[in-house]
Protein backbone atom coordinates (compact mmCIF):
# COMPACT_ATOMS: atom_id res chain seq x y z
CA UNK A 1 0.00 0.00 0.00
CA UNK A 2 1.04 3.43 -1.07
CA UNK A 3 2.23 5.95 1.56
CA UNK A 4 0.24 9.04 2.22
CA UNK A 5 1.47 12.34 0.80
CA UNK A 6 1.91 14.19 3.77
CA UNK A 7 4.36 11.32 5.02
CA UNK A 8 6.29 10.94 1.96
CA UNK A 9 6.92 14.56 2.41
CA UNK A 10 7.90 14.07 5.48
CA UNK A 11 10.35 10.93 4.70
CA UNK A 12 12.07 13.69 2.34
CA UNK A 13 11.81 16.44 4.56
CA UNK A 14 13.89 14.05 7.26
CA UNK A 15 16.23 12.38 4.38
CA UNK A 16 17.31 15.96 3.17
CA UNK A 17 18.18 16.85 6.97
CA UNK A 18 21.20 14.04 7.06
CA UNK A 19 23.34 15.59 3.72
CA UNK A 20 22.74 19.01 4.72
CA UNK A 21 23.87 18.74 8.65
CA UNK A 22 26.95 16.95 6.82
CA UNK A 23 27.55 20.26 4.81
CA UNK A 24 27.37 22.46 7.65
CA UNK A 25 30.05 20.42 9.30
CA UNK A 26 32.45 19.58 6.80
CA UNK A 27 31.59 20.77 3.28
CA UNK A 28 33.93 22.86 1.66
CA UNK A 29 32.02 25.72 0.93
CA UNK A 30 29.96 25.85 4.44
CA UNK A 31 28.72 29.20 5.28
CA UNK A 32 29.92 30.85 8.66
CA UNK A 33 27.36 30.99 11.27
CA UNK A 34 28.86 34.10 12.64
CA UNK A 35 27.91 37.21 10.56
CA UNK A 36 31.07 39.27 12.39
CA UNK A 37 33.53 36.83 11.66
CA UNK A 38 35.62 37.65 8.94
CA UNK A 39 35.59 35.42 5.84
CA UNK A 40 39.09 34.92 3.72
CA UNK A 41 40.15 38.06 1.67
CA UNK A 42 38.26 40.85 4.22
CA UNK A 43 39.06 43.39 6.38
CA UNK A 44 36.80 45.57 9.50
CA UNK A 45 36.78 49.19 8.82
CA UNK A 46 39.01 50.06 11.98
CA UNK A 47 42.29 48.32 10.08
CA UNK A 48 41.75 49.61 6.68
CA UNK A 49 41.86 53.05 7.91
CA UNK A 50 45.12 52.36 9.33
CA UNK A 51 46.24 50.34 6.07
CA UNK A 52 48.79 52.62 4.76
CA UNK A 53 49.18 53.81 0.80
CA UNK A 54 45.49 51.80 0.12
CA UNK A 55 43.19 52.49 -2.90
CA UNK A 56 39.50 52.40 -2.09
CA UNK A 57 37.05 50.77 -4.90
CA UNK A 58 33.39 51.83 -4.71
CA UNK A 59 32.14 48.58 -6.42
CA UNK A 60 28.46 49.92 -6.24
CA UNK A 61 26.18 51.79 -9.12
CA UNK A 62 27.28 54.40 -10.40
CA UNK A 63 24.35 56.25 -9.70
CA UNK A 64 24.80 55.44 -5.52
CA UNK A 65 28.88 56.39 -6.18
CA UNK A 66 27.90 59.63 -7.66
CA UNK A 67 25.81 60.59 -4.46
CA UNK A 68 28.03 60.06 -1.79
CA UNK A 69 31.02 57.23 -1.56
CA UNK A 70 34.19 56.90 0.71
CA UNK A 71 36.64 60.59 0.00
CA UNK A 72 39.18 59.63 -2.89
CA UNK A 73 37.26 56.04 -3.89
CA UNK A 74 37.67 54.96 -7.62
CA UNK A 75 34.44 53.68 -9.08
CA UNK A 76 34.69 50.20 -10.35
CA UNK A 77 31.80 47.99 -11.07
CA UNK A 78 30.83 44.91 -12.67
CA UNK A 79 28.03 46.92 -15.42
CA UNK A 80 31.15 49.29 -16.80
CA UNK A 81 34.28 46.82 -16.07
CA UNK A 82 35.92 47.00 -19.49
CA UNK A 83 35.45 51.10 -19.22
CA UNK A 84 36.31 51.64 -15.63
CA UNK A 85 39.02 49.11 -15.66
CA UNK A 86 41.31 51.16 -17.55
CA UNK A 87 40.54 54.05 -15.43
CA UNK A 88 41.71 52.41 -12.19
CA UNK A 89 44.99 50.55 -13.83
CA UNK A 90 46.52 54.11 -14.93
CA UNK A 91 45.65 55.49 -11.36
CA UNK A 92 46.90 52.02 -9.63
CA UNK A 93 50.47 50.86 -8.55
CA UNK A 94 51.39 47.47 -8.02
CA UNK A 95 52.35 47.82 -4.43
CA UNK A 96 49.02 49.64 -2.98
CA UNK A 97 46.92 47.61 -0.94
CA UNK A 98 42.83 47.69 -2.87
CA UNK A 99 40.26 47.82 -0.24
CA UNK A 100 37.06 47.14 -2.07
CA UNK A 101 33.63 48.39 -0.97
CA UNK A 102 30.18 47.63 -1.45
CA UNK A 103 26.85 48.88 -0.60
CA UNK A 104 25.83 46.56 2.57
CA UNK A 105 27.25 43.14 5.13
CA UNK A 106 25.06 41.51 2.42
CA UNK A 107 26.36 42.26 -0.97
CA UNK A 108 28.60 40.45 -2.86
CA UNK A 109 29.64 42.35 -6.19
CA UNK A 110 32.99 43.42 -3.59
CA UNK A 111 34.27 39.94 -3.63
CA UNK A 112 33.03 39.53 -7.10
CA UNK A 113 35.56 42.71 -8.45
CA UNK A 114 38.10 41.46 -5.87
CA UNK A 115 38.53 38.66 -7.60
CA UNK A 116 38.39 39.84 -10.69
CA UNK A 117 40.99 42.30 -9.98
CA UNK A 118 42.95 39.78 -9.28
CA UNK A 119 42.81 37.78 -12.11
CA UNK A 120 42.68 40.49 -14.73
CA UNK A 121 45.10 43.17 -13.38
CA UNK A 122 47.22 40.49 -11.75
CA UNK A 123 46.70 42.30 -8.48
CA UNK A 124 48.22 39.77 -5.57
CA UNK A 125 45.90 38.17 -3.37
CA UNK A 126 46.99 39.62 -0.18
CA UNK A 127 46.64 42.78 -1.44
CA UNK A 128 43.07 43.23 -2.73
CA UNK A 129 40.98 43.14 0.72
CA UNK A 130 36.97 43.31 0.87
CA UNK A 131 35.22 45.96 3.56
CA UNK A 132 33.52 44.20 5.76
CA UNK A 133 30.31 45.57 6.25
CA UNK A 134 30.64 47.84 2.89
CA UNK A 135 29.50 51.24 2.60
CA UNK A 136 26.93 50.99 5.31
CA UNK A 137 29.97 50.35 7.89
CA UNK A 138 31.61 53.15 6.49
CA UNK A 139 28.39 55.43 7.23
CA UNK A 140 28.12 53.99 10.16
CA UNK A 141 31.34 55.28 11.37
CA UNK A 142 31.28 58.66 10.39
CA UNK A 143 27.61 58.72 12.93
CA UNK A 144 28.96 60.79 16.60
CA UNK B 1 -6.79 4.18 -25.46
CA UNK B 2 -7.67 7.40 -27.19
CA UNK B 3 -4.90 9.48 -28.43
CA UNK B 4 -5.81 12.23 -26.91
CA UNK B 5 -5.76 10.57 -23.20
CA UNK B 6 -2.55 8.89 -24.42
CA UNK B 7 -0.78 12.01 -25.47
CA UNK B 8 -1.74 13.76 -22.43
CA UNK B 9 -0.19 10.73 -20.18
CA UNK B 10 2.72 11.02 -22.38
CA UNK B 11 2.72 14.99 -21.41
CA UNK B 12 2.28 14.14 -17.77
CA UNK B 13 5.12 11.97 -17.74
CA UNK B 14 7.55 14.33 -19.45
CA UNK B 15 6.64 17.17 -17.36
CA UNK B 16 7.32 15.12 -13.94
CA UNK B 17 11.19 14.48 -15.93
CA UNK B 18 11.49 18.03 -16.31
CA UNK B 19 10.12 19.61 -13.58
CA UNK B 20 12.59 16.91 -11.77
CA UNK B 21 15.37 17.45 -13.94
CA UNK B 22 14.96 21.22 -13.40
CA UNK B 23 15.04 20.90 -8.99
CA UNK B 24 17.44 18.57 -9.10
CA UNK B 25 19.88 20.70 -11.40
CA UNK B 26 18.97 24.15 -9.18
CA UNK B 27 19.58 21.98 -5.96
CA UNK B 28 23.20 20.71 -7.26
CA UNK B 29 23.95 23.85 -8.61
CA UNK B 30 23.43 25.56 -5.12
CA UNK B 31 24.82 22.72 -3.01
CA UNK B 32 27.86 22.98 -4.63
CA UNK B 33 28.48 26.70 -2.77
CA UNK B 34 25.80 26.61 0.35
CA UNK B 35 27.93 30.07 1.90
CA UNK B 36 26.96 31.88 -1.55
CA UNK B 37 23.15 30.75 -1.22
CA UNK B 38 23.40 31.80 2.59
CA UNK B 39 24.56 35.16 0.91
CA UNK B 40 21.94 35.50 -1.92
CA UNK B 41 19.10 34.47 0.87
CA UNK B 42 20.41 37.15 3.24
CA UNK B 43 20.08 39.71 0.34
CA UNK B 44 16.58 39.07 0.07
CA UNK B 45 16.24 40.95 3.70
CA UNK B 46 13.49 38.55 4.83
CA UNK B 47 14.84 36.03 7.25
CA UNK B 48 17.94 36.47 9.95
CA UNK B 49 21.45 35.56 8.88
CA UNK B 50 21.16 32.17 11.12
CA UNK B 51 18.23 31.20 9.33
CA UNK B 52 19.25 32.44 6.02
CA UNK B 53 22.16 30.05 6.97
CA UNK B 54 20.41 26.88 7.97
CA UNK B 55 17.96 27.64 4.41
CA UNK B 56 21.32 27.45 2.50
CA UNK B 57 22.14 24.35 3.80
CA UNK B 58 18.74 22.25 3.95
CA UNK B 59 16.71 23.53 1.18
CA UNK B 60 18.75 22.25 -2.00
CA UNK B 61 19.57 18.45 -0.35
CA UNK B 62 15.27 18.90 -0.40
CA UNK B 63 14.92 20.62 -3.94
CA UNK B 64 17.24 17.10 -5.14
CA UNK B 65 15.49 14.90 -3.22
CA UNK B 66 12.03 16.15 -4.45
CA UNK B 67 13.86 16.28 -7.80
CA UNK B 68 14.58 12.97 -7.33
CA UNK B 69 11.51 11.47 -6.30
CA UNK B 70 9.72 13.23 -9.57
CA UNK B 71 11.55 11.57 -11.95
CA UNK B 72 12.03 8.06 -9.53
CA UNK B 73 8.08 7.90 -9.35
CA UNK B 74 9.17 7.34 -5.69
CA UNK B 75 7.05 9.24 -2.88
CA UNK B 76 6.03 11.39 -5.99
CA UNK B 77 2.82 12.17 -4.91
CA UNK B 78 4.68 13.88 -1.37
CA UNK B 79 7.73 15.22 -3.26
CA UNK B 80 4.71 17.57 -5.30
CA UNK B 81 3.33 18.79 -2.23
CA UNK B 82 6.43 19.53 -1.05
CA UNK B 83 7.50 21.21 -4.62
CA UNK B 84 4.38 22.81 -4.65
CA UNK B 85 5.06 24.78 -0.97
CA UNK B 86 8.70 25.99 -1.81
CA UNK B 87 7.53 27.65 -5.36
CA UNK B 88 4.85 29.22 -3.45
CA UNK B 89 7.90 30.59 -0.56
CA UNK B 90 10.30 31.51 -3.70
CA UNK B 91 7.07 33.23 -5.71
CA UNK B 92 6.37 35.48 -1.83
CA UNK B 93 9.94 35.86 -1.59
CA UNK B 94 10.39 37.41 -5.08
CA UNK B 95 7.73 38.75 -5.48
CA UNK B 96 8.92 40.60 -1.67
CA UNK B 97 11.79 41.75 -3.08
CA UNK B 98 10.19 43.23 -6.31
CA UNK B 99 7.84 45.43 -4.45
CA UNK B 100 10.61 46.93 -2.52
CA UNK B 101 12.92 47.45 -5.23
CA UNK B 102 15.94 46.01 -3.79
CA UNK B 103 18.34 44.84 -6.83
CA UNK B 104 19.64 41.54 -5.79
CA UNK B 105 20.60 38.34 -7.34
CA UNK B 106 17.97 35.88 -7.39
CA UNK B 107 20.31 32.82 -6.55
CA UNK B 108 17.35 30.32 -8.13
CA UNK B 109 20.15 28.24 -10.05
CA UNK B 110 23.02 29.29 -8.08
CA UNK B 111 25.16 31.87 -9.59
CA UNK B 112 26.11 30.44 -12.84
CA UNK B 113 22.79 31.04 -14.46
CA UNK B 114 21.42 34.44 -11.85
CA UNK B 115 19.82 37.16 -13.51
CA UNK B 116 18.14 39.92 -11.23
CA UNK B 117 15.56 40.74 -14.05
CA UNK B 118 12.49 40.35 -11.80
CA UNK B 119 9.94 40.04 -14.76
CA UNK B 120 11.74 37.30 -16.25
CA UNK B 121 12.37 34.97 -12.68
CA UNK B 122 8.72 35.89 -11.63
CA UNK B 123 7.82 34.68 -15.11
CA UNK B 124 9.48 31.67 -14.79
CA UNK B 125 8.70 30.66 -11.25
CA UNK B 126 5.09 31.24 -12.42
CA UNK B 127 5.33 28.39 -14.95
CA UNK B 128 7.56 26.53 -13.54
CA UNK B 129 4.53 26.99 -10.26
CA UNK B 130 1.93 26.23 -13.09
CA UNK B 131 3.44 22.99 -14.22
CA UNK B 132 3.29 21.40 -10.84
CA UNK B 133 0.05 22.50 -10.23
CA UNK B 134 -1.65 21.07 -13.47
CA UNK B 135 0.84 17.69 -12.24
CA UNK B 136 -0.79 18.22 -8.86
CA UNK B 137 -4.70 18.32 -9.76
CA UNK B 138 -3.98 15.26 -12.47
CA UNK B 139 -2.59 13.30 -9.42
CA UNK B 140 -5.37 14.52 -6.86
CA UNK B 141 -8.26 12.88 -9.48
CA UNK B 142 -5.97 9.82 -9.83
CA UNK B 143 -5.90 9.69 -6.39
CA UNK B 144 -9.62 10.42 -5.87
CA UNK B 145 -10.30 7.83 -8.33
CA UNK B 146 -8.67 5.52 -7.17
CA UNK B 147 -10.25 5.62 -3.85
CA UNK B 148 -13.70 5.77 -5.26
CA UNK B 149 -13.14 2.39 -7.11
CA UNK B 150 -11.70 0.70 -3.75
CA UNK B 151 -14.13 1.95 -2.04
CA UNK B 152 -16.88 0.53 -4.58
CA UNK B 153 -15.50 -2.71 -5.08
CA UNK B 154 -15.02 -2.69 -0.62
CA UNK B 155 -18.94 -2.36 -0.27
CA UNK B 156 -19.41 -5.12 -3.84
CA UNK B 157 -17.78 -7.20 -1.08
CA UNK B 158 -19.70 -6.24 1.71
CA UNK B 159 -22.94 -7.12 -0.19
CA UNK B 160 -21.30 -10.06 -1.56
CA UNK B 161 -20.76 -11.09 1.85
CA UNK B 162 -24.56 -10.42 3.14
CA UNK B 163 -25.65 -12.36 0.72
CA UNK B 164 -23.96 -15.16 1.20
CA UNK B 165 -22.63 -15.20 -2.26
CA UNK B 166 -18.60 -16.29 -2.94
Amino acid sequence: MSRKPAVQAIVILLLALFPALITAFWGPNRPNWDRDQLAEGEIRLTDALKTPNAIWIDARTKAEYDQEHVPGAALLNEDQWNSLLLAFASQWQPDQVIIVYCDSLQCDSSHQVAKRLQKELGAEKEKVLVLKGGWRSWKQAQKP
Amino acid sequence: METGTKAINFLEKGLYWLLGGLFLFAGILKVRDPGQFAVDISNYQLLPWQAGVATALYVPWVEILAGFSLIANWNRPGALRLLLLLMLIFLHALFAVWLRGLNIECGCFGRELSTSNYAILFARDLLIFAGLGWLFQREWKHRIALELSSGASRSQDTSARDRGTP
